[in-house]
């Protein structure tokens, strides 16, 4: 949204000078503690809530509120989006059953160079868990933490036929809506992968993610099982 | 079986009347071998009249013809019975339990099929009729009249095995199969299927059941925090009381009024804990209670009724008696004894085999029994007792016997024993004998005979349940055999040990013993490590469990420990990190998602609620011997002796600079240990996953990857998320303290406070001294 203006301040703003903001020397300290509880305070607030709006100001917002509304975006679909290493990826939202703390991976025994890492305990159930990092090759060395927001590696458990699997992911963004007729195809190269997973690219206002394709996860996550 | 508490709107007409059939039959089967040794009474035969009436009216409302009439026939003949107008003798038992069979063989066809009347079973059917008229029909005296269809085909049901019978390695499968040939397949024991059906729903249940009590579990620690916090308020509130003293002493009025001010605001705190603390305990209590009680209740539903899971046995004896022409009862004691379904299902067989062995080879013929003076019948007691926290089985007969003379003459005939030793065996000793493979005499005709065969089996398959078997014979008065197993195959008293960082659990009745063991003691052959254990002089060779399961190197330490595993020459030391001690797991099976895995036989979780491993252990011997055999050696990676630098406790040292770096390195050396060094956190991350470390000692802030960074990747690491850690910084605030410490450290040393001795003392409370005693 575009800025629209604002009032300047010009009374005396002796709080920022001598009150709490200030060097504390307003002698009325002594007895109202803090400048919230002065009159002097509560007058200015007062004075500041009914101050007259200028024209400009006042046609500014009458602009904006006067603009038509975007229509609304008709989605018929939902997925959930996640990041790993630097790639958002996201499957359909039916899939992803569950978003659980990250857990210690346990090994299995003659199973430990392909992309299964493991058991892993999600709320008292034992399931597989699988890297999609290693499943699709993503590169996930020396990524630099988000900016400006706190990400958290999380466990996102699909169910896909009869099984579920667990697959650590760096960071869950939530469910993106979309159209499935808005879907694009993914860049030629990623689509003549070996295994291509990616269905297509979704969007929302938000954020852009590849769709990956049940119908091609399924058997390879179903093959890392045997 | 009892179908009130089951849903039973989701079945077909049909399933209803397939079950209704099902509980009908077996009243009708055990009534008619209670009468069959005249021990049925009025009221048995009217229930059997009954049963088939029941039968009758059912098969009418779903349409099957070929039941009906069936059923009506039987009727018939027991009403018939009932007023003394027949004589039920074991030719018309016959044909009665023939009629039975057919019917639930009816019953059992596909919906398509039912009632056709071209299926095989016409002229079965047919048959069947014809007989059961002419019971009815002719009061038959105890000389039967030669009658047109003598004892149609229902016959022995199993092959009357020869005598040697040591062919039958394993029970004729028995399967259900609805054999249109004349004689019926042993159906009973199939029948008892959906009594003992694996129960996989509550496979579900326990597994939650197992969860909510690990949960109740897990706040005992929070209130011991709790509790933690309480010391540290009561510190703070001494602190104060010296506090407002000593400002009362200096009578500063505003500052006494000040501190007065916080003690009244603070004077709740105390009572609030107290009750939080309290509260929680409550709660603690509760939960713990209610989720052990709904554990145990889950673990209840998994049970059954002994008696549910052998009620086809009685029928298959009577049959197979019949057909040896011998006459053999079967006492069940203890029908109500509960016992886990999964067991009872997987010992069917080997019950099944035990009951086949007593008949074919323990009964002797009724006029030999008489002349060796005892009962003309002969008794085969099956027994199911708990007994100290196991479920104890029992087979008992009062046939012949084995002579264990013969099984000595014998072992020494097959090379098992040397002839030196042959005469100290005690009869224990003797009859083990019988339980290795093939050894069941075929080449010598005499009575014992075929007494061994199938006891490996059986032998094999309560082994795999974690049981044990003993077999035990008298001379003339009969052969026993006791397996005793645990209770339950959800839960597993199993021993917890470490390889290459993560936890597995051996069985603890698969455990021979466990040894830790200097690692200057190993001995090496051939390039494969062994031992000499001290109190036998037994050698026991060693392989390293990280290369067994193929989870990498393994890299020993001063001391070794062992799991010893295996019977006889397949003995084995396994090499594992650590032990950490007996442990009941909650099983968790693996094979709906996996498969069968190689030497993995389940799952479980921890107290702490990390997975565990539960090894195969019969598979792991296997394994090994494969892997031997292929000329894997399985070796540790051993290092020279306690002089060598590698034995030493391994300790890197993270730290961006270098004058620290170093006199961290010269101080650890000096005591001996091996110091490896690394720039910063991501340099100490990749040694970290490249070598097996003791101690990792790190700064906070370095570039690329800070000390908290590494330390977390640590904690996340699950090969190394025990490894100590110490972190020497020169941050030395309380809240740099907490945070290090919350990441996962387990020493914090401000670089301030720093000198020799200090961070000397923290590695060796943390590791040990760099060759002593492993602390882990």
């Amino acid at each position: 949204m575009k800025h629209l203006p604002i009032q300047e301040w010009n009374e005396d703003a002796c709080w920022r000078r001598i009150g709490v903001s200030g060097d504390r020397s307003c002698p009325e300290l002594a007895q109202h503690v803090h400048c919230r509880n002065c009159p002097v305070y509560a007058g200015a607030a007062q004075r500041n809530l009914q101050r007259p709006v200028d024209a400009a100001y006042r046609e500014a917002w009458a602009r904006e509120l006067a603009r038509p509304e975007p229509p609304p975006v008709h989605t018929d679909a939902a997925a959930l989006a996640f990041r790993v290493g630097r790639e958002w990826l996201a499957v359909p939202a039916a899939l992803a059953v569950e978003v659980a703390p990250l857990a210690p991976m346990h090994r299995l025994p003659h199973r430990s160079h392909d992309a299964l890492l493991g058991i892993v305990n999600v709320g008292g159930r034992l399931l597989p868990g699988v890297s999609l990092a290693r499943l699709m090759d993503v590169d996930t060395e020396g990524v630099p933490p988000p900016l400006g927001r706190h990400a958290f590696a999380r466990l996102l458990v699909l169910a896909l036929g009869a099984h579920r699997y667990a697959l650590p992911v760096d960071e869950v963004h939530g469910v993106l809506r979309h159209t499935t007729g808005a879907m694009r195809p993914p860049a030629a190269n990623i689509g003549r992968a070996p295994s291509p997973l990616v269905a297509g690219m979704i969007a929302d206002s938000a954020i852009e993610a590849a769709l990956l394709d049940t119908a091609q996860l399924q058997p390879q996550l179903e093959a890392l099982l045997r | 079986m009892s179908m009130d508490d089951e849903d039973l709107s989701r079945f077909s007409m049909l399933d209803l009347f397939r079950m209704e059939t099902r509980e009908q039959m077996r009243v009708l089967t055990d009534g008619l071998l209670q009468l069959e040794q005249g021990a049925a009474d009025a009221a048995m035969l009217e229930s059997m009249m009954r049963a088939a009436h029941s039968v009758k009216g059912a098969a009418a409302i779903v349409g099957l013809d070929p039941a009906l009439r069936l059923a009506h026939a039987m009727e018939d003949v027991l009403v018939a019975a009932q007023e003394g107008r027949t004589q039920l003798d074991p030719d018309a038992v016959d044909v009665l339990l023939g009629a039975v069979d057919l019917l639930q063989q009816l019953a059992d066809l596909p919906e398509s099929d039912a009632g056709g009347a071209d299926t095989p079973h016409g002229a079965r059917l047919a048959e069947l009729l014809a007989a059961l008229a002419e019971l009815r029909g002719s009061p038959r005296t105890a000389a039967p009249k030669a009658p047109p269809a003598p004892r149609p085909p229902p016959a022995p049901p199993a092959p009357p095995a020869p005598p040697t019978a040591a062919a039958i390695p394993a029970p004729p499968a028995p399967t259900p199969a609805p054999a249109p040939a004349p004689a019926p397949a042993p159906a009973p024991v199939a029948s008892a299927a959906p009594a003992i059906a694996p129960a996989t729903g509550s496979d579900e249940l326990a597994t939650l059941a197992g969860q909510a009590r690990l949960h109740a579990g897990q706040l005992r620690p929070w209130i011991a925090s709790l509790q933690r916090y309480k010391r540290h308020q009561r510190g703070v509130f001494e602190a104060l009381d010296q506090l407002q003293d000593a400002i009362r002493t200096m009578g500063d009025p505003h500052l006494a009024e000040l501190a007065q001010l916080v003690a009244d605001r603070a004077a709740p705190l105390r009572d609030d804990l107290h009750r939080t603390i309290r509260d929680a305990e409550n709660y603690e209590r509760q939960a713990l209670n209610v989720s052990t009680r709904l554990a145990d209740e889950v673990l209840a539903l998994r049970m059954c009724r002994f008696a549910d899971g052998v009620h086809g046995l009685p029928r298959m004896v009577r049959d197979l008696a019949r057909g040896l022409g011998k006459d053999v009862r079967v006492e069940i004691d203890g029908a109500d004894t509960l016992v886990d379904r999964a067991v009872l299902a997987r010992m069917e067989a080997p019950l099944n085999q035990l009951l086949r062995n007593a008949v074919d080879h323990g009964m002797e013929h009724p006029d030999e029994r008489v002349a060796a003076g005892k009962p003309a019948h002969g008794t085969i007691r099956l027994q199911a007792r708990h007994r100290g926290g196991m479920l104890a089985l029992e087979v008992a007969d009062d046939g012949g016997g084995v002579d264990p003379e013969r099984i000595r003459a014998a072992a020494v005939r097959r090379q098992v024993a040397a002839p030196a030793f042959a005469p100290e065996l005690s009869q224990a000793e003797l009859m083990e004998f019988l339980f290795l493979p093939g050894f069941s005499l075929k080449d010598s005709a005499n009575e014992i005979s075929g007494r061994g065969v199938g006891l490996d089996v059986v032998q094999e398959a309560v082994r795999r349940l974690n049981g044990t078997v003993r077999v035990d014979s008298t001379l003339g008065a009969g052969f026993r055999t006791v397996i005793t197993l645990p209770l339950t195959q959800s839960i597993v008293r199993a021993l917890v040990v470490d390889v290459a960082g993560e936890a597995y659990a051996l069985p603890i009745a698969r455990v021979e013993r466990v040894l830790r063991v200097p690692a200057a003691d190993v001995l090496t052959l051939q390039g494969r490590q062994y031992i000499t254990v001290g109190d036998t002089g037994e050698q026991l060779g060693l392989v390293a469990a990280g290369q067994v399961l193929e989870l990498g190197e393994t890299l020993a330490g001063a001391d070794l420990a062992l799991v010893a595993i295996g019977t006889g020459r397949e003995r084995y030391g396994l090499v594992v990190d650590a032990v950490h001690g007996e442990q009941s797991l909650t099983v968790q099976p693996l094979e709906p998602t996996f498969g069968k895995l190689r030497d993995v036989a389940a799952a479980a979780l921890l107290d702490d609620g990390t997975p565990v491993l539960i090894l195969d252990v019969p598979d792991l011997v296997m394994s090994i011997g494969r892997l031997l055999d292929t000329g894997a050696a399985l070796r540790l990676g051993l290092q020279a002796g306690p002089a060598g630098g590698a034995s030493a406790r391994r300790v890197l040292v993270v730290d961006d600079s270098l004058t620290v770096r170093e006199m961290q390195r010269k101080l650890l050396a000096a005591r001996g240990y091996h110091v490896d060094v690394a720039l910063d956190g991501v340099d100490g991350w990749n040694q970290l996953r490249a070598a097996d470390y003791d101690l990792v000692i790190t700064d906070i802030d370095m570039p690329r990857l800070d000390g908290i960074g590494l330390l977390e990747r640590i904690r996340h690491d699950p090969r190394l998320a025990r490894l100590p850690v110490m972190i020497v910084s020169y941050k030395d605030r309380p809240e740099d303290r907490t945070r290090g410490l919350e990441a996962g450290a387990d020493y914090y040393l401000a670089k301030g406070a720093f000198h020799d001795a200090t961070l000397l003392d923290a590695v060796r409370d943390l590791i040990g001294m760099a060759h002593g005693e492993t602390t882990t």
